[in-house]
């Protein structure tokens, strides 16, 4: 029942893009403020927390080593994930970003069935990387809607994208990997006990969002269809500043609209921020160069310590006993000289 | 599945949901001996057990079967009734199965008796394994300090 | 019937995590710090208390001074900002904690467990908590909430293994550290934390150990290491001026089998004649503050340099042992730094340079030993550990925190014949903790340090029935203070093993008289070519 209220809340959203868009206010108010609006909270917003991030200091260099480190010159060390310098702190990144290197690597042991088999949490890699990459590029994809001319990389990217050609218009790959992808992640967290267990409302309405921003891209091309070039209009005006409310506002269109600047305006207060925050992240974008690279902090304030001259103080009888050299008695016999 | 794993999967089941914290959903489902060691534990020695209970009951066999099962529970907090609880929740789940088993697995008439015979062995099993865990305690303090103690014996002050 | 089946299997977790009620039961916990632990070290709220008593006596104001304590923290650690903001629950790290792989409890999975202090901190410190508490995952804090704090703070080994699998590196150490500096802000702390602080502070190590007593444990160990090999070996004790300062943690002068690592130590110290000390006052190379606060580790840890300098030795060599090698490698140098007093580490007998230390100027006695043996300047008979059948078990923090895989392999490689590794994914980078480190290690927790400590135990039972392994080499003192106990209960027959015993045992020293035992006092038993 944890689903229920972030299903509710993006119900509410496509009900007002429905009802709102009926009278003209309604629809400047929802097609041009409300974007505007989003736009100005993600920005502000993303930035303000990943300044804060950065301005936090980083008081130790804690990274964590995942595998061979860089010691004596014959061991060959592991030099991606156990980097060594800042070069190589950011291949590890790269990975990380680009791959998700540590959602791999949840192997699973075969002794059981003595077959290969892809585990769940491969497929949670699998599922993750394909769902970021295809919504990577249908972003870009949505840039030859706000810029004209279109950008020569963007045109190329929906041509590879659409490359399988299947019906008019052209099925892109990348649509229909989020599809499935967004449904993989949201069964996920139905089915998988552990994932059900630990979710919270939140958790889902991100991924309701995202579902609902998918389903109505997908209704525009091909069901309930659209003006493309009254939308490109529409968007070039926002993005010029001069906006101009046409008829190829839709209601479908609208819903569209409204969930992707719900999705922008909620991103700032959300976990969706890991986006800004994989690269800030101590434990894997520093180099582990611990021993030959002396890390500051910033704040390394002074302590009480106990220190050898008390030390030696409380036990010098002892110290005597034994026969250990003591620093205080020195002095004496160096003075007594 | 068969009817034997269909017994099995049940028992490994209801074992796992007697464990605190509703961990069965761990135990039960995840089959990497690494990743959920307890729960296949579990499936092994209940699978071992499984088999006597429909073959000979040999002693030695059972004493094996049960003594990783019985370690696990001995040390997740159950009272020692609780602990060894898993044996009796087989009786249910023969009820229940065997009807619909074939007739061959029924003749070996795996009765009650058999069960509370292993359940005895079960409770034996685990008084041993909370006594070792006292000797092992006190092992652990003689190793802590054993520098000194050998420092004692040798130069009596 | 299979319908019926599947429909138990997907059987999820009931209940909520949110509920904060905890049941604290003997065998399953630690107990609280004596008071005059705390006092001594000026902490705060030193009072009679235990877990399990209704009433914690907490100071009045422990809700102000824990949010005040957070809101502090917040500031100054990128880790903890981050990680309190970033996690999107994705679990993956759900099934690697040690803790809950060998309890089923949930609030054990690192995702929980960090949510555990997550909830808090949208409560109080995000606009979305204020406004929507539940919804959010936000919770109050509550008298309950502490005990539950408390209670899974206290059952985390910080072993970073969660951290090794998160796509945003989110590691649950610097949770859990966090999470026990602000209960130690209200006085709820463990006495197997508190006590060896108090008493490293003091004394200089954590068993509080008093100088003649030191003197007398060493002196006790060279004259047994004199006794197997027949030659003159000394141990020098605040020596100034010596080459290198060796320090160690102090389990290995008192406790077996730390001490027969001991052994191994100083016989190859006599065998290359290094120029060292030990210290009196540094010794103690672990550092429990790193299980209580930052600040108290660096209370702690400040000896080392400052003994160092007082000695005027060159550079530090550390010996084996998990988390003191945490501290030496992430944390010494920028809290007591910089060893300009020092000087960049090289090696007396093979003129190696330790590049990688040149700043800290503290080396592994793995990484020196190793680089011994690959210049040859070491003789070794492996078959003198014959009896052996060995594997390795990466200790966490050596392995997580600094990526020391190789060397000690290369190490017992060379010093034993029989060598076998346990499962991929439970070695190297992925090891499994022995469940007793931060901490942990004290006979009252048995139980759930049994728990813990159960998946590494199941890879060694692993092992031993494949290949007959019976011993386990270690380097780090928690590992060989507990993993004995756990092999006791889990996989009779393995014994516990330092890789630097194996090596002592292995090492043909310059003018030695046969050795008719091991460093166990066992009688040598070679098995020619029985092995291969």
């Amino acid at each position: 029942m944890k689903a229920l209220s972030p299903l509710l809340a993006v119900l509410a959203i496509v009900g007002f893009a429905v009802v709102g868009g009926h009278t003209h206010a309604g629809l400047v108010f929802l097609a041009v403020f409300v974007p505007y609006a989003a736009f100005a909270v993600f920005l502000v917003g993303f930035c303000y927390r990943v300044a804060r991030w950065a301005w936090i200091p980083v008081p130790f260099r804690i990274p964590t080593t995942c595998g061979q480190q860089k010691s004596l010159p014959w061991i060959k060390p592991a030099s991606l994930d156990n980097p060594s310098t800042g070069w190589g702190a950011f291949r590890r990144m790269a990975l990380e970003i680009l791959l998700f290197r540590s959602l791999f690597r949840n192997n699973r042991a075969r002794l059981h069935d003595r077959r290969l088999v892809l585990g769940e949490d491969r497929y949670l890699w699998l599922g993750a990387l394909a769902f970021h990459w295809s919504l990577l590029v249908i972003l870009l994809r949505h840039l030859r809607l706000f810029v004209q001319p279109v950008p020569v990389f963007v045109s190329v990217l929906s041509r590879l994208d659409g490359a399988f050609q299947v019906g008019t218009p052209a099925l892109y790959i990348s649509d229909v990997v989020i599809l499935g992808t967004l449904v993989y992640l949201t069964a996920r967290r139905f089915r998988n006990p552990l994932a059900r267990y630990l979710s919270m409302p939140i958790d889902y309405l991100a991924l309701f969002l995202l579902l609902g921003i998918v389903t109505s891209g997908l209704l525009m091309r091909f069901v309930v269809r659209v003006d493309v070039a009254a939308i490109k209009q529409f968007a070039l005006g926002l993005a010029v500043f001069r906006p101009v409310v046409t008829s190829a506002i839709t209601p479908i269109f609208l819903v569209h609209l409204l969930l992707v600047s719900a999705l922008a305006a909620y991103f700032p207060f959300s976990k969706l921020m890991h986006m800004g925050g994989v690269f800030l992240s101590p434990t894997r974008n520093l180099a582990n160069n611990n021993r030959s690279k002396r890390h500051v902090n910033p704040w390394n304030h002074p302590v009480k310590t106990h220190s050898y001259a008390e030390w030696e103080d409380e036990f010098r009888d002892k110290l005597k006993t034994a026969n250990l050299p003591l620093e205080a008695e020195d002095a004496r016999q160096i003075t007594g000289h | 599945m068969d009817a034997n794993e269909a017994i099995l999967e049940q028992w490994v089941v209801r074992t796992a949901e007697s464990y605190p914290h509703h961990a069965a959903a761990l135990l039960s489902k995840e089959r990497d001996p690494f990743r959920n060691p307890v729960g296949d534990t579990l499936r092994q020695s209940l699978a071992l057990l499984l088999r006597e209970l429909f073959a000979e009951m040999d002693a030695t066999a059972i004493d094996s079967a049960l003594d990783p099962i019985i370690r696990l529970q001995a040390i997740q907090g159950f009272s020692s009734d609780d602990a060894v609880r898993f044996v009796s929740l087989l009786k249910p789940i023969l009820r229940e199965l065997a009807p619909e088993r074939n007739s061959a697995v029924l003749d070996r008439r795996i009765d009650d008796d058999r069960i509370n015979r292993l359940a005895v062995m079960a409770a034996d099993k685990c008084t041993q394994c909370r006594e070792q865990l006292a000797r092992i305690r006190a092992n652990e303090v003689q190793r802590a300090n054993h520098v000194q103690q050998r420092i004692r014996a040798r130069r009596p002050a | 019937m299979p319908d019926k089946l599947l429909a138990i299997e997907q059987k999820r977790p009931e209940g909520d995590w949110r509920d904060a009620k905890v049941e604290f039961r003997k065998g399953t916990i630690c107990y609280s710090a004596a008071p005059k632990n705390i006092t001594y070290l000026s902490l705060p709220n030193p009072r009679e208390w235990q877990p399990f008593d209704a009433d914690w006596k907490l100071p009045p104001n422990w809700k102000e001074i824990i949010l005040k304590g957070m809101k502090e923290r917040l500031r100054k650690y990128r880790s903890f900002r981050l990680f309190m903001e970033i996690c999107v629950r994705c679990g993956a790290c759900a099934d690697k904690c040690h803790f809950y792989v060998g309890s089923g409890d949930p609030k054990n999975m690192p995702v929980l467990r960090a949510e555990l202090m997550r909830s808090v901190y949208r409560r109080y410190f995000t606009l979305t908590g204020r406004l929507f508490r539940a919804l959010v995952g936000a919770r109050e804090l509550t008298e309950d909430v502490i005990k539950e704090w408390f209670y899974y703070f206290y059952q985390c080994t910080e072993c970073r293994r969660c951290s090794v699998f998160c796509p945003y590196g989110i590691d649950t150490a610097e949770i859990t550290m966090m999470g026990r500096e602000l209960l130690d802000l209200i006085g709820c702390n463990i006495n197997w934390v508190m006590e060896p602080a108090a008493n490293c502070f003091r004394t200089g190590n954590h068993l509080g150990v008093q100088p003649h007593a030191f003197q007398d444990s060493i002196q006790f160990a060279a004259d047994e290491a004199k006794e197997i090999t027949g030659l003159p070996i000394e141990v020098p004790i605040n020596r100034k001026g010596a080459e290198i300062l060796f320090v160690m943690p102090s389990a290995d002068y008192f406790g077996t089998p730390h001490y027969y690592t001991l052994l191994g130590y100083l016989m190859l110290f006599h065998e290359i004649g290094l120029d060292y000390t030990v210290s009196a006052f540094a010794s103690e190379g672990g550092n429990f503050g790193l299980f209580s606060s930052h600040e108290l580790m660096k209370r702690l840890n400040a000896k080392i340099y400052e003994e160092a300098k007082r000695l005027r030795v060159k550079w530090i060599l550390g010996g084996e042992c998990g988390h003191m090698w945490r501290v030496f490698h992430q944390y010494m140098d920028t809290m007591n730094g910089p060893a300009d007093f020092l000087e960049p580490p090289v090696s007396p007998i093979t003129g190696t340079h330790f590049e990688n230390a040149r700043s800290t100027r503290a080396v592994h006695i793995c990484e020196f030993t190793a680089d011994l043996i690959h210049h040859g300047k070491l003789r070794l008979d492996p078959r003198r550990n014959d009896r052996w059948n060995v594997t390795y078990h990466d200790s966490c923090n050596p392995s997580r925190a600094m990526g020391l895989l190789e060397e000690p392999r290369y190490i017992l490689k060379n010093a034993c014949r029989n060598f076998h590794e346990m499962p991929e994914n439970t070695i190297r980078e992925q090891t499994f903790c022995c469940g007793s480190g931060a901490g942990l290690g004290t006979d009252e927790n048995l139980e759930m340090r049994l728990r813990g400590g159960f998946p590494r135990a199941n890879a060694v039972k692993h092992v031993r029935e494949k290949h007959g392994v019976n011993l386990l080499a270690c380097i780090c003192a928690i590992d060989k203070a507990t993993l004995p106990t756990l092999m006791e209960y889990w996989v009779p027959g393995v014994e516990v093993a330092g890789v630097h015993e194996l090596l002592g045992n292995a090492l043909v020293m310059t003018g030695e008289k046969e050795r008719t035992t091991d460093l166990r006092g066992e009688p040598l038993v070679r098995e020619e070519a029985t092995r291969e």
